[in-house]
């Protein structure tokens, strides 16, 4: 047994499987997430997405069953659950997930929630903590649509069958279909998977993708689990080509695109950095051009020379942007583009450590050390018993170490849970926009701990 | 992002939560680890799939900066908490192997002076053995392995999980021994040494010359257990209401064990129950007059701050808001605190989550208040028109936020605030409010 099959949870910050798939479905307009299984655990899973969406409040609902239905099973409760939902809203569509206790009973959810003779679809999916992490649970949802999309596209080639036997207009029709394929194709068109709206500043990051994207002259087809309402999910194969933006979540659903309906797919990471995006574009033009990259090259260059100016102005006053240590905790797909970005075109340092709080196979060159959570924690906890000073880019989590080991450092969050932090703009920490808003951040945190220094002298 | 879409169209539920809390609410897994989070020496396992963990770490995290935005300096730092990671695979052959792995690398990496082990629904519907395990753990690796095998939430509370901790503390590692005299021993958790009660009862206490030595469980380091009977006053940091019973109970069971004189018939939150426990400590150290004389000190306290609020506070009209169980909440404290800001109590509502059983026992304390207040009039409505009540309403003291509603709305605390210094804050916090210059929305937390 490997020591990474434990879990530290003062170094491993993932929620579990259950807050993934809750994640993933409430992004999906119209939809209501019932969760068999106790108050405990819908609590938590839905407070998860209730920080970043109010409507959660009221579309979560839970069965609550008693310790015997781990036993005789939920159907009663699930029953319950289901004529509230029924009672008080009308959702378009009802996603019933299993907690982890309840997903070992076996109940045939589908089969009870059939007998409830609701008005609306429901969708049964188990994924309870023992399914995994919170990248696991989104995994299953995304995979349990998909699910829908070949029913549907099965359906649909049914429909299309009967339909073109039977017309007498066959020709017209395909005439028509066709044209209809011209408009879409005059663009190249991307699905993007692996992106949520939950991640610290995800629904700035999904817009500021999507913004890149279509400049660069690409059709972005859907975005499931990122606001994609369910028609346009349903339209998924309809793309050239998928973008993976965050493997552990979407990776194995590419890969099951890709198998189902043979759309390539590119694992391509999130963008970080002027220089960080350029290249990410790059890598995506490579395999499907691009109409207009030129006008993101423009833009980049244009704010890139802002910051420039600005950079020296502010070390003609203040010194170079240098830190001690730079610390980067954080999930592989925002640690190691952050960690390039970072130390490649804004800061300086002698010593930046990544700590990753899953596994991965990426080792961005820009570390030092590399430490991964359940792995590495006796090194990582050196890094903060050792810490002497410097920028710590994480969450609350690293914070709370060093205040309560009483270390000196500056932060910027990157990634949740940020409760040192109010969310109040729209600047997202990825692309263009967010390597202008990540170097404003570094280089407030580092005039902050200037001033916090004298102030603390007096 | 998806408000406003059609799931929300037949929505008729006012407050912002839709459970109620009429089942099992929590999980006793947390508790487990809250009783010892600070008890530099020890580490806790959770025998649970890794999520259970980032829940309890996620409380710790919430609590921590709840300190600091009180303006505390939190000087300890938690113990390590790791969770045995159980998967899918673990329900088919079993997850003794993962839990036994797991104990032999926290004994490599923290090396702990004593180890506990919480158990999660996933390993109660297993079935895994875990007392056997931390039986040959404690043989192994000659340490203190100590077990609550409650199973997550099947098997009670947060509360449960953490009394059952502490008994499991008090048999194995506490003998009664000659007192020190002012030695106090604070007994409940109630956001720690740094939170509101055990500041203000230390505040207090300091009246009489008591000094506070320890705060447990939770936050005596492993290596002074054995010396936390040597105190010679026990105070739990309880309140009214049947979640805490297990405090009072298993503090009856300390005070007995050890020998140790305990005042739990009344606690110090709000004003009138501070007065009698103010009392209380005065008998205690038998020095009935300075009882009375810091009675009079605080009192006094209390009516300056009155006095600075009134021109504000009075004749404002007041609703009260409940949707909280009589298990949780008691309307008296929050009503006395109205009178004496002299507003004018216009409408107490009752919301739809609360079980019929519940609505009644609050329908009847509220009754009581009104019998003793002398104010018969006030309506209490529980059909849920109460538009019009909160349109003519200066505030609304609430259990729970109603999301949209334009009325100035203040949060009833669920911690409750102890001593005069909690009966300040929560009228500072009112006042504010009363004081506020237009509609900024959202409830205001005390």
């Amino acid at each position: 047994m490997h020591d990474n099959d434990f879990k530290t949870s003062c170094h491993h910050m993932s929620t579990c499987a259950l807050t993934g798939a809750s994640a993933f479905f409430d992004a999906i307009p119209g939809s209501f997430m019932l969760i068999n299984g106790p108050l405990w655990c819908y609590f938590y899973a839905m407070k998860y997405v209730e920080d970043y969406d109010a409507s959660a409040l009221r579309r979560f609902h839970c069965t609550q069953p008693e310790g015997n239905a781990l036993v005789y099973g939920t159907e009663k409760d699930l029953l319950a659950g289901l004529d509230f939902v029924k009672a008080n809203f009308t959702p378009e569509r009802v996603f019933l997930l299993n907690n982890c206790s309840v997903s070992l009973v076996g109940d045939d959810i589908a089969g009870i929630a059939a007998k409830a003779e609701l008005p609306f679809p429901v969708y049964a999916a188990d994924c309870g903590g023992i399914a995994g992490d919170f990248a696991e649970g989104y995994e299953i949802a995304l995979l349990r649509v998909i699910a829908e999309v070949k029913k549907n596209a099965e359906a649909k080639r049914d429909l299309a069958d009967v339909s073109e036997a039977n017309s007498k207009n066959a020709d017209e029709a395909k005439v028509s279909e066709n044209l209809n394929l011209e408009t879409i194709d005059c663009k190249p068109s991307v699905n993007l998977l692996g992106l949520s709206p939950t991640y610290f500043r995800g629904e700035e990051d999904i817009k500021e993708i999507r913004r890149i994207l279509e400049m660069a002259g690409y059709h972005i087809n859907a975005i499931p689990g990122g606001g994609s309402a369910w028609s346009e999910i349903m339209q998924l194969p309809q793309a050239d080509l998928n973008l993976v933006l965050r493997d552990e979540l979407a990776l194995k659903a590419a890969k099951e695109l890709q198998a189902k309906f043979g759309t390539p797919y590119l694992s391509v990471g999130m963008p970080y950095g002027i220089a960080g995006t350029l290249r990410w574009l790059d890598a995506i033009n490579a395999v499907l051009p691009a109409k207009n990259r030129e006008a993101i090259r423009q833009e980049a260059e244009t704010v890139n020379a802002r910051l420039q100016f600005r950079s020296s102005n502010m070390q003609s006053l203040w010194g170079p942007l240098w830190f001690d240590n730079i610390l980067i905790a954080a999930p592989p797909s925002e640690a190691a583009g952050i960690a390039e970005a970072v130390r490649g075109e804004w800061a300086d340092t002698g010593n930046l450590v990544i700590h990753f709080t899953q596994d991965t196979a990426l080792r961005p060159q820009a570390a030092t050390k590399i430490c991964i959570a359940g792995k590495d924690d006796g090194a990582m906890k050196e890094t903060f018993e050792n810490w002497s000073g410097g920028l710590v880019m994480g969450s609350s989590l690293e914070a709370s170490r060093l205040v309560r080991l009483k270390k000196p450092f500056v932060n910027c969050n990157i990634v949740l849970p940020a409760y040192h932090e109010i969310i109040a703009t729209d600047s997202p920490l990825c692309g263009i926009r967010g390597a202008a808003h990540l170097f404003e951040r570094i280089w407030n945190a580092k005039l902050s701990g200037c001033m916090d220094e004298v102030k603390s002298i007096r | 992002m998806t408000n406003g879409n059609k799931t929300e169209q037949k929505n008729k539920l006012a407050t912002k939560w839709l459970f109620t809390k009429n089942k099992s609410c929590s999980c006793t897994m947390p508790g487990v680890w809250r009783a010892v989070s600070f008890c530099d020496g020890c580490a806790v396992i959770f025998h649970s799939p890794l999520g259970c963990a980032h829940v309890a770490t996620l409380m710790d995290l919430g609590a921590q900066y709840r300190i600091i935005g009180d303006h505390q300096n939190e000087n300890m730092d938690a113990v390590p908490l790791i969770s045995s990671n159980l998967r899918e695979k673990d329900s088919i052959f079993g997850g003794v192997e993962k839990l036994r792995g797991c104990i032999a690398h926290v004994m490599k990496t923290w090396q702990p002076k004593c180890l506990l082990i919480a158990t999660s629904c996933v390993a109660g519907v297993i079935g895994d053995d875990v007392e056997q395990e931390a039986e040959d753990a404690e043989a192994e690796y000659g340490i203190p392995v100590l077990c609550v095998p409650y199973g997550g939430f099947l098997g009670g509370e947060y509360s449960d999980g953490y009394f059952q901790t502490v008994r499991l503390i008090m048999d194995r590692f506490i003998q009664p021994q000659p007192k020190v005299p002012g030695r106090v021993l604070l007994f409940g958790d109630q956001m720690g040494p740094c939170g509101q009660y055990a500041r203000e009862v230390k505040r207090l206490l300091a009246y009489f010359e008591l000094d506070v030595k320890w705060q447990f469980p939770g936050y005596v380091p492993f290596a002074e257990w054995s010396e936390l009977s040597t105190a010679s006053l026990l105070i739990p940091l309880n309140y009214a209401g049947q979640t805490q019973g297990g405090l009072e109970k298993t503090a009856a069971a300390w005070a007995e064990r050890f020998g140790m004189p305990s005042i739990r018939d009344v606690y110090p939150v709000g004003w009138q129950n501070t007065c009698t426990w103010l009392r209380k400590i005065a008998e205690f150290v038998k020095d009935e007059a300075k009882g009375e004389d810091v009675v009079r000190q605080e009192e006094e306290r209390l009516k300056e701050y009155v006095k600075t609020i009134l021109p504000v506070t009075q004749n404002k009209k007041a609703v009260l808001g409940i949707g909280r169980g009589p298990r949780w909440y008691n309307p008296a404290e929050t009503l006395n605190t109205m009178q004496r800001m002299q507003m004018e109590l216009s409408a107490v509502i009752l919301y739809d989550k609360l079980t019929d059983e519940e609505k009644d026992t609050v329908i009847d304390a509220v009754e009581d208040w009104k019998k003793t207040a002398q104010l018969p009039d006030v309506p209490l409505i529980a059909d849920g028109n109460y538009t019009d009540c909160l349109k003519q309403a200066d505030v609304l003291l609430t259990t729970d936020e109603l999301p949209g509603n334009p009325v100035k709305q203040f949060f009833i605390p669920m911690v409750p605030l102890a001593g005069t210094d909690g009966e300040f804050i929560v009228m500072r916090t009112i006042y504010r409010l009363l004081c506020r210059y237009g509609n900024k929305g959202g409830i205001a937390y005390a």
